[in-house]
């Protein structure tokens, strides 16, 4: 009759019940889990018992407190009562908190003389009642109750890392917008039309500041010189945007902007979709596959004047900074053409030359054709396009021309997506179109038309041409403010270059670029290029080194001009060309970073 | 369900049954000279034992203070009224969440050092959110192999490789300067 408390008769951490016996009339009792309050048929006739049991069975797990017949006070997890019988209980990790054999009352804090008993068992005699506070006998919080201690165990690390007495939450307030900032929401506009919006900086900064601005569009533009073709370029450049919109893609990227849902989209989570790393499928120079190599061959051919080996020819207008993808070296030599079209126009300067326009139906064949193909047939339909690489701006898609822009650069999320790319590379095109056009006006058709953005082969193996097939033809300004390159997307982040490695505006200056490698070689216009090997690694993270001097197609350059040409590379490496932003920050209206 | 009064068949103590029929409200004296008012849930005179809901209301079903009261043991009854029976609603028990809890509830008494200081207990809470660690009388077992003795300081710590060892002292280190307690 005594009260026994028993250690370690078994290790009860995993709750396994010290008597199965006990365990198992209230097993039975209770007729397993989920049992019906009023049981099975057998016990019918005791539903008293019943709902003893059930509600005994209710108790299993909660702290309780014990009162025996002694006065002593004990308290712990209930574990099981022998109902039908004599109403013995079982306690785990009891603890005694008020011994009735003592004289006087010791607070229950002070008084825990012995570590707790691992299991305690109390015969019903000694047996006076057992309280249970806030139970509940309702099943479905029960389980909440037990799951409610997971959350509390689910810590954040704010609430892990913080001390004990630090607030956890804050109150929150709901966002009221204040009433001094004028309402009216310019940013939602700030996409229109220039002759849409209704704000004008310069108005507010000369009212605001003082500030007399002497900004002219037409020093970053081409003046789009509207003529008696102009309604038939038009034409057909719409007629060409019209059919690349409505493509279909596979291009998760290009489907994105045009607000398709490809079907898989599902899978992809927010690093496929949105993240600016590319998986990792061969940067090295060992990743190449053939179509990369012709793909940069073509691209750079158009870039820089193709003194490439795909193709002998020096490209007349190449690389107006049109962005070329191909697959296969053929196309190269369409893609020439392409370029005397592309180089044309910028901005809607609908100015092709008239063999341009035959170009571009053929352009537009081959396209067609191509489309039948496998992987070449979105960079062959690029080619076509970006003959029409009027970048009005690179984000939007009014118009045909801008549209047909739009698409190219689409066009090279699809072919890089097709290498796996991400979306880096579109934004890059992007990058760069809009760089284009901020860039000044003129543009030579002998250039290797380095526009910055052209340049942007921020290629790596596995990337296709990057090149902007909305980079306007260059024409020589000599009156042009100076120019600030936009930075193309990169693959790898870049660490800026130092002024102290730039160029100064001065005449045929050469030399300095050999010495400084790494540097993006500042040419005025010098003609005597062709022996020196300018570093054209900006990037010193940069995975290829310059070799090959590339014919230095930039004799039409003019001194006083800071165009940033870079030279053209014939290898097909991934070609980075860093526009350097530092010097030139202030004058590019469309500065653009590029993609960290 | 029928209040345990009807069937009285087979029982003893059917007087019994009658005092304890479910939705009484009892005022209720034990010997141990507690007292309480409560209503009747459950009684059936085999064990001899009532179940009582604290209180003169029923509660809400998933918080009522339950008294398992041994009939034997009480001394006086007084009627305070009756209710309908609070449990009409069958339910359902759900064994399984109840093991759990019940092995939830062991490992959280566990976790309280027997005889520690509020520091002690402090420390080892800390500890316990990265580290495997529990108590062995008065000392800290972490994963299983180092021991950190009393005042628990860096310099108490053996056992354990190396590495482990290293381990552990860095994370006491942590712990006591985030509770910022006093540093050997």
């Amino acid at each position: 009759m005594s009260m026994q408390p028993i250690p370690q008769s078994k290790s009860s951490s995993n709750g396994f019940p010290l008597k199965r016996g006990e365990r198992e009339e209230v097993l039975n009792k209770a007729n397993t889990s989920n049992t019906a309050f009023n049981g099975e048929a057998g016990s019918l006739e005791r539903p008293s018992l019943d709902r003893l049991v059930y509600l005994s069975t209710c108790y299993i797990g909660h702290h309780v407190e014990v009162h025996l017949r002694n006065g002593s006070v004990y308290t712990g997890i209930f574990h099981a009562a022998d109902v039908e019988k004599n109403f013995g209980i079982i306690l785990k990790m009891a603890c005694l908190i008020k011994d009735g054999t003592l004289r006087g009352h010791k607070s229950r804090s002070e008084f825990v003389r012995k570590p707790p008993s691992k299991t305690f068992i109390v015969p019903a005699d000694e047996l006076v009642q057992v309280i249970a506070k806030d139970l509940s006998v309702s099943s479905t919080n029960m389980s909440n109750a037990v799951q409610g201690e997971k959350p509390a165990e689910l810590l954040t690390d704010s609430s892990i890392s913080q001390s004990y007495h630090v607030d956890r939450e804050r109150q929150l307030q709901p966002w009221v917008p204040d009433e001094t900032i004028p309402q009216g929401a310019d940013l939602e506009n700030v996409f229109d039309n220039p002759w849409n919006r209704k704000w004008n900086q310069f108005e507010v900064n000369e009212s605001l500041f003082g500030v007399k601005s002497t900004f002219d569009e037409e020093i970053y533009t081409t003046r789009l010189e509207r003529g008696p073709q102009t309604k038939q370029l038009e034409e057909q450049a719409r007629k060409i945007a019209r059919e690349i919109e409505a493509e279909t893609t596979r291009d998760l990227h290009v489907a994105e902007e045009r607000g398709l849902q490809l079907n898989e989209n599902f899978d992809f989570d927010e690093e496929a979709r949105y993240s600016s790393v590319r998986p990792v499928t061969g940067f090295g120079d060992s990743g190449f596959d053939e179509e990369d190599n012709a793909l940069l061959d073509t691209c750079n051919d158009l870039t820089f004047g193709g003194s490439s080996t795909s193709d002998g020819q020096k490209p007349a207008s190449s690389g107006k900074g049109c962005e070329e993808l191909r697959g296969d070296s053929q196309s190269s030599r369409n893609n020439t053409n392409v370029d005397q079209s592309c180089s044309t126009s910028k901005q809607q300067s609908k100015d092709f030359p008239a063999a341009g326009s035959n170009i571009s139906e053929s352009q537009l064949d081959e396209r067609r054709r191509n489309n039948n193909q496998e992987s070449h047939n979105n960079r062959s339909a690029e080619e076509s396009t970006s003959g029409h690489g009027d970048i009005k701006e690179g984000a939007k898609f009014g118009g045909g021309a801008t549209s047909v822009s739009k698409a190219v650069t689409e066009r090279e999320r699809e072919a890089s997506q097709i290498s796996s790319k991400t979306k880096s590379e579109s934004s890059f095109g992007q990058s760069a179109s809009r760089s284009s056009e901020s860039r000044p006006g003129p543009s030579t058709s002998t250039r290797p038309g380095l526009s910055p953005s052209s340049s942007i082969g921020s290629m790596t193996s596995s990337e296709k041409s990057t090149l902007n097939p909305n980079a306007k033809e260059f024409k020589l300004n000599p009156n042009a403010k100076s120019f600030k390159p936009l930075q193309p997307a990169v693959v790898r982040p870049q660490s800026p270059v130092s002024d102290a490695s730039f160029y100064y505006p001065g005449p045929s200056h050469v030399p300095p670029v050999q010495q400084m490698p790494g540097m993006l070689p500042v040419n005025y216009g010098v003609p005597p290029y062709p022996g020196n090997q300018p570093p054209m690694m900006y990037h010193p993270q940069a995975y290829y080194h310059p070799n090959g001097q590339p014919q230095y197609p930039q004799q039409q350059m003019m001194p006083g001009q800071q165009q940033q040409m870079i030279p053209g590379q014939q290898q097909p490496r991934p070609v980075y060309y860093m526009q350097h932003p530092p010097p030139y920050q202030q004058d590019m209206p469309y500065h653009n970073k590029g993609r960290e | 369900m029928k209040p345990a009064s009807a069937t009285v068949a087979k029982h003893d103590g059917g007087g019994e049954d009658e005092k304890f029929a479910v939705g009484n409200i009892y005022a209720v004296k034990l010997i141990t000279g507690d007292e309480f008012n409560g209503i009747v849930l459950a009684y059936d005179s085999g064990p001899n034992f009532a179940i009582f809901e604290e209180g003169t209301k029923p509660k809400p079903l998933d918080s009522k203070t339950l008294r398992m009261v041994n009939a034997k043991y009480i001394t006086e009854m007084k009627n305070l009224g009756n209710v309908k029976d609070p449990l009409a609603k069958k339910t359902l028990v759900n064994l399984d969440g109840l093991i759990d809890k019940e092995n939830q509830a062991i490992r959280n008494v566990e976790k309280i050092g027997f005889g520690v200081t509020a520091e002690a207990q402090r420390i080892f809470d800390a500890i316990s959110k990265t580290l495997p660690i529990r108590w062995d009388n008065k000392n800290m077992l972490v994963m299983g192999e180092v021991i950190v003795r009393s005042p628990y300081h860096s310099d108490c710590v053996f056992g354990g490789t190396r590495a482990v060892n290293d381990r552990v002292k860095t994370v006491l280190e942590q712990v006591r300067k985030k509770l910022q307690l006093s540093d050997t």
